[in-house]
């Protein structure tokens, strides 16, 4: 048993070196400030999107690409166009689906995966994830800018997500990825890139007949 | 004591959906018993295209599911492992299901932004949930998905497993075949090429009924999967299988 004790503390300690370092409190602060900036800032996001599910136990995954769009305060729409055309529209606490020339409307309330996903990427955008008191919050350097890292810490959000991962952007502090991930182990990662801000988006982009 | 008016009005209503749904059978109306098909025709039966057949490895669908109220909608990602992958699992539910020898099917369910409604494992006598969001957490509701994908899953029986009928009105064939109390319909063309659609139950709550849209491949384009006690809709269409 004695033999065993050095070589348990050897492994923690090689452990916590292999941590990341936290960010310190003036950074935070840098961060927090900017992202809040770039939030009161941004009126409209075009970007495009790569999204990919990762089923650890299954050793798969299922990529999805599209086009992002989102208008302050709260409209958000996603045009998948890999592995098929499709369209989701949020606006405020409604869905709507367009997927085979069908028209699907419903409230994000009757899905609860779905309001919660819409709360974290709009959350990320408007910068108001970084002040919910629903995740416990810690951040950290990363390649091209910042990582913020959350935890829930409501149970209903527990059941669903162990952590999310948002990566910031060191210049303009919008978000770069964001990963979720799952309680069974599989975890998505969706990258925006080609982002333009504050291009005019016609209020049609998010009204679907 | 008196038993309170409002549980007495909810049991009444929940024992009148039973019985109403219940009657909903799965064997198909108009049918009268026909002896063994010709040798022509069970020719042509044992050359249909065995769905999800013993090489299937994967498949990609995009899903719609409807549960009363609930509208989820998102990918549904079929794929067959060996048994070495099999695994323990939060809970397990017995159906009788006969799978091509020693594999797992693996079912996961996800929305359009990647996260998992379910999570589930077809072994050859159970269903294993290995994950699943809460809300839908159900015993009954495994117990349907169980014998729905059973059924979906099961390998198409030999032309001389089955019991066979004749529907008067079209004339379209249909197989009778049961593994202990999994009772299967399956209703093929007249010419016994084609197969439209299957129905089966292990109870009155699993009915099942699955509409197929084959074109003549080995993955169908397009499957319905329904169950009319628990008013449950799932529409899949392929995108992408091997």
């Amino acid at each position: 048993m004695l033999k065993i004790i050095p070589f348990f503390f050897l492994i923690s300690s090689l452990t916590l070196q292999a941590q990341q370092k936290n960010l310190d409190a003036v950074t935070i602060q840098l961060v927090r400030e900017g992202v809040a900036l770039a939030a009161q800032t941004t009126q409209t996001i075009s970007c495009d999107f790569t999204q990919q599910k990762e089923m650890s136990m299954l050793k798969d995954q299922i990529i999805s690409r599209g086009k992002f769009f989102f208008k302050k305060e709260q409209s958000l729409r996603w045009e998948y166009t890999y592995p098929f055309s499709y369209l989701i529209v949020i606006h405020n606490d409604e869905v709507t689906i367009r997927s085979d020339d069908n028209v699907t409307k419903f409230s994000a309330q009757t899905n609860k995966v779905f309001t919660e996903i819409n709360r974290i990427i709009l959350g990320s955008i408007r910068g108001t994830i970084l002040n919910d008191s629903s995740f416990s919050t810690s951040f950290y350097p990363a390649n091209t800018g910042y990582l913020v890292k959350l935890v829930p810490l409501s149970p209903g959000l527990r059941e669903n997500l162990t952590k999310i991962m948002i990566f910031f952007n060191r210049t303009d502090f919008t978000v770069d990825k964001l990963e979720l991930y799952e309680q069974a182990g599989d975890y998505t990662i969706i990258d925006f890139s080609e982002k333009k801000i504050n291009a005019p988006l016609p209020d049609q982009t998010f009204l679907l007949d | 004591m008196h038993p309170c008016p409002i549980r007495l009005f909810c049991l009444i209503n929940l024992l009148a959906c039973l019985a109403l749904s219940g009657c909903v059978s799965v064997k198909p109306k108009g049918l009268s018993e026909t002896p063994m098909l010709s040798e022509n025709l069970c020719a042509t039966f044992e050359q249909i295209p065995v769905l999800f057949r013993e090489e299937f490895e994967k498949a990609l669908f995009k899903a719609t599911l409807d549960i009363g109220k609930h509208h989820l909608t998102g990918l549904l990602f079929i794929k067959r492992m060996p048994d070495t992958a099999w695994i323990s699992t939060v809970q397990d539910f017995l159906i009788p299901y006969h799978p091509p020898v020693k594999t797992i099917t693996r079912i996961l369910f996800s929305n359009e932004f990647g996260m998992t409604y379910f999570d589930l494992e077809l072994k050859p006598d159970s269903l294993g949930v290995i994950y699943c969001f809460e809300p839908m957490n159900k015993q009954a509701l495994w117990k349907v998905f169980g014998t729905a994908f059973a059924l979906l899953m099961s390998p198409k029986p030999s032309c001389k497993e089955c019991s066979w009928f004749i529907q008067h009105q079209t004339n379209a064939l249909t197989c009778h075949y049961s593994i202990g109390n999994f009772q299967r319909w399956y209703n093929y063309s007249p010419e016994a090429n084609i197969l439209y659609s299957c129905n089966g139950r292990t109870t009155l709550l699993d009915k099942t009924f699955i509409q197929y849209l084959s074109n003549g491949q080995e993955l169908p384009t397009r499957i319905n999967i329904g169950n009319p006690v628990i008013k449950m809709k799932f529409r899949l269409v392929l995108l992408s299988g091997s």
